[in-house]
């Protein structure tokens, strides 16, 4: 059986810092990837792991009980764990099951030939034994003092079937975790605790996840832990750490009871498990494991903390929003998109931020400075014409940065953009509506589209077909006259694409009109407003996605005149850079949120003296509304 | 901040008139321009203050008063475009080594679009009675008219990028006494 590896960001991570991309080849992380249908020949019915381990040197005996159904024939199954360990004898009731082993990228790849094979409908119970010393030269598992973790494609094997659907071929698997280390070490697991015992100088825990597909996997940690429980939220909560590293335990506990709150008004209902886990991994571990969210437990590095504690926070709110984002709701079209993923915990962990952290500011305004950063990661760094849901897995970008500026940046620019013109009230109902559509059921980008389009009561269907399903960079120019009580607003440059937006309208008084339209190909947009128009603009809002300016090129605000105000706005961002990583940056990847393209003319991504002199040759051009 | 020109008009046209009437044993003297600033208002304000006056040239400052933090100032000056042509705007000595842009541009006769402002990152200008930018005309004729600015259209931005809030502009007139 063929293997495809595909390079590519694991599911419900935080995103990457912008430093530890820089200069690295992608991890070579293996797939999880799924298909629509998610079965082709196997489905995986339940998944029940048994291991008895010693945390610190990664002695380890196992076994898995896999029951499989068969949808089409079967004759093969395969394991992938980690390249220490070694498969044992295998059997099914009925079968006779050849157990083979190769090494494979620091894996060991086990391959079960099942005989006779398994007839359509036809469902059995295949168990396999496995041990040895975990070597860890993947993601897969640490061994270690103090702390020590085991995840699938290591001591927990993956699933691949012989149609080569690994991992998330095991849609809908119900799995059961029963793990035994030496007494005295603190075991925490992804998924329900059942059960736990002391015998013999041995502890056992029992965790269970219901049977529903998710991207999150299980994960196991093991070490001396301490906790830090969460109150006044909607369900149990602990903070968990190691106990020699304590740190940031009290921080956290403090932000997950603004957290959880946050996310069960999100999803318009708690999170139901009987426990939230939360575990903070240690200093360090940026490039052992920084964080994932499986079922009920949520992990986060402390290394998300050492530049701003504020983005620690956010970051800790968007790997908690992936308990909806991506463990219980995991859209099926995983192998080609990260949108409803990646995309809503960016999303989501921007909209903390922007309430729970920055309630004192404006939410327009917070907002419009935090998309503005998509919008220079994109433009300067990343590539519009690649569709958030791409044609083919192969598709996907390889290099980090493009992966995250396409699984996270874009995709959460996207979301706000529609938030933007259905207004925030329909998407919130729609993203209450979409948790429990699709919480632990089958849900991908179309049944998305279809629930906007019902909360909405628009059409989307051409705005999903040209940055959605395609892509490219929108860059409207916006214009405008008034004649007899007439607006009239062009938006020119984006050839024949539907282009929903919301205007704001400021009049020569100062009043702000906010204005949904939406924009036909270069049909321009007619508006009854007697009053003297002033300027016309995109809420900044939709900035991260819509690239606005003015028709009238070094207008900076969208009066249609190049004047004082424009100028000043622009000198003062002389010397300044589109780049990540600047000093005093804000953002994701700290960068200057001051910074407006619309004054760098040569697009070269900095301010200069260039940009400025090109800003002083239009200067005094006077076409637009009220003098 | 009024305008007069229709009513100053004609007195300039009997001024020139009595230039014939040699007669008299005590000859009126002969109407010359000058230039009058409205009233300097109270607070953050932008004013303009004459600075040199001859036959063919009109120069005027731009003074701020009670400024502070100031990083540009964005203004549009309206003026009778027969009376005056405008020549060049320079920044004023209050940015002292600060980099700065002075910008004017007249595309729409009689409308002066103009800007000074510090460029890069700086400090602001503070002071009272500082002179931002200076203004120069030509004079067509010797004929008056009102300097004013467009209220709506000019205004100070701090340091922080905000437009300063209660600013008030008063120009001036150029007339024939
Ligand atoms: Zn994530």
């Amino acid at each position: 059986m063929g293997l495809a590896l595909i390079s590519g960001m694991a599911a419900a991570t935080p995103i990457p810092r912008y430093e530890d991309l820089l200069g690295k080849p992608p991890k070579p992380a293996l797939p999880k990837p799924l298909s629509a249908p998610p079965w082709v020949s196997t489905k995986v019915l339940a998944i029940d792991t048994q291991l008895d381990v010693t945390p610190e040197t990664g002695v380890l005996t196992g076994q898995v009980a896999l029951k499989i159904e068969a949808v089409a024939t079967v004759t093969q199954v395969s394991l992938l764990i980690d390249g220490g360990l070694k498969p044992a004898q295998a059997t099914a009731p009925g079968k006779t099951v050849n157990v083979s082993s190769q090494a494979y990228q620091g894996y060991t790849l086990v391959t079960l030939d099942v005989s006779p094979p398994l007839a359509v409908g036809e469902s059995v119970s295949v168990t396999v034994g496995y041990s040895g010393t975990l070597e860890c030269k993947t993601e897969g598992c640490h061994a270690g003092k103090p702390l020590a973790f085991l995840s699938e494609n290591g001591a927990i094997p993956g699933v691949y079937d012989q149609d080569n659907l690994g991992g998330y071929n095991a849609w809908g698997a119900s799995r059961a975790l029963t793990v035994s280390v030496p007494e005295g070490t603190d075991v925490v697991a992804s998924g329900d605790r059942v059960a736990k015992s002391t015998a013999a100088g041995k502890t056992t825990t029992q965790w269970v996840i219901p049977g529903y597909h998710s991207y999150g996997g299980n994960v196991v940690m093991m070490g001396q832990l301490a906790s830090k429980p969460v109150g006044g939220v909607s369900l149990p909560t602990e903070v968990f750490t190691t106990s020699a590293g304590p740190s940031y335990a009290g921080e956290m506990a403090g932000w997950m009871q603004q957290i959880v709150p946050f996310l069960d008004d999100q999803a318009g209902q708690k999170l139901p498990y009987p426990e939230l886990k939360v575990f903070k991994l240690p200093l360090g571990w940026l490039n052992i494991f920084r964080g994932t969210a499986g079922h009920g437990l949520t992990l986060l590095s402390e290394d998300y903390a050492t530049g701003n504690v504020h983005y620690f926070e956010e970051t800790l709110a968007h790997e908690n929003a992936h308990q909806w984002w991506g463990v219980l709701v995991s859209p099926t079209d995983i192998q080609t998109t990260r949108w409803l993923v990646e995309g809503l915990a960016t999303f989501s962990q921007i909209d903390y931020a922007a309430k729970v952290q920055n309630p004192k500011v404006s939410r327009d305004e917070y907002l419009a400075r935090r998309y503005r950063e998509h919008w220079l990661l994109v433009k300067y760094r990343g590539d519009p014409t690649l569709p958030l849901v791409v044609g083919s897995s192969s598709a996907i970008p390889t290099d980090s940065v493009q992966n995250t500026l396409w699984a996270y940046i874009r995709s959460s620019a996207l979301l706000e953009y529609l938030r933007v013109v259905i207004g925030d009230a329909k998407f919130a109902t729609l993203l209450r509506g979409w948790a429990k559509a699709c919480s632990q059921k089958l849900c991908d980008t179309a049944d998305f589209l279809t629930l906007l389009e019902q909360e909405s009561g628009e059409e989307f269907d051409a705005v999903f077909a040209q940055w959605v399903w395609a892509g490219a960079a929108v860059e409207p120019s916006i214009g405008f006259t008034q004649a007899g009580g007439q607006l009239r607003i062009t938006a020119a440059g984006v050839g024949s694409a539907t282009l929903p937006l919301e205007l704001w309208i400021t009049l020569a008084d100062g009043t702000l009109k906010k204005q949904r339209v939406r924009f036909e190909g270069s049909k321009p947009v007619e508006i009854d407003e007697p009053a003297a128009v002033r300027s016309v603009r995109p809420n900044p809002r939709q900035e991260g996605m819509i690239w606005s300016r003015s028709v009238v090129p070094s207008d900076v605000d969208f009066d249609a005149e190049v004047d004082g105000l424009d100028v000043i706005h622009c000198a003062r961002l002389r010397g300044k850079s589109a780049d990540p990583s600047q000093p005093e940056g804000e953002g994701i990847w700290s960068s200057d949120l001051d910074f407006d393209p619309r004054c760098d003319a040569d697009h070269d991504g900095t301010i200069t003296d260039t940009d400025l002199a090109t800003q002083a040759q239009a200067f005094g051009t006077l076409t637009g509304g009220a003098k | 901040m009024t305008r007069w020109p229709f009513l100053l008009l004609p007195l300039a046209v009997a001024g020139c008139s009595s230039d014939d009437d040699g007669g008299s044993s005590k000859p009126k003297p002969e109407p010359t321009l000058a230039f009058e600033a409205d009233p300097k208002p109270p607070g953050v304000a932008l004013t303009l203050r004459q600075k040199e006056l001859t036959q063919d040239r009109l120069v005027l400052e731009l003074v701020g008063s009670a400024v502070q933090d100031l990083y540009g100032v964005a203004f549009r000056l309206s003026y009778d475009s027969a009376a005056l042509s405008f020549t060049k705007l320079d920044a004023g000595p209050a940015w002292g080594g600060t980099p700065v842009i002075a910008l004017g541009a007249v595309k729409t006769p009689g409308l002066l679009v103009g800007a000074v402002s510090a460029k890069g990152k700086q400090s602001g200008v503070d002071g009272n009675e500082v002179v931002l930018g200076v203004v120069t005309f030509v004079l067509n004729q010797q004929k008056p008219t009102a300097i004013d600015f467009v209220v709506q259209r000019s205004a100070f931005v701090d340091v922080t990028g905000k437009a300063v809030t209660g600013v008030a502009f008063a120009g001036g007139d150029l007339v024939l006494r």
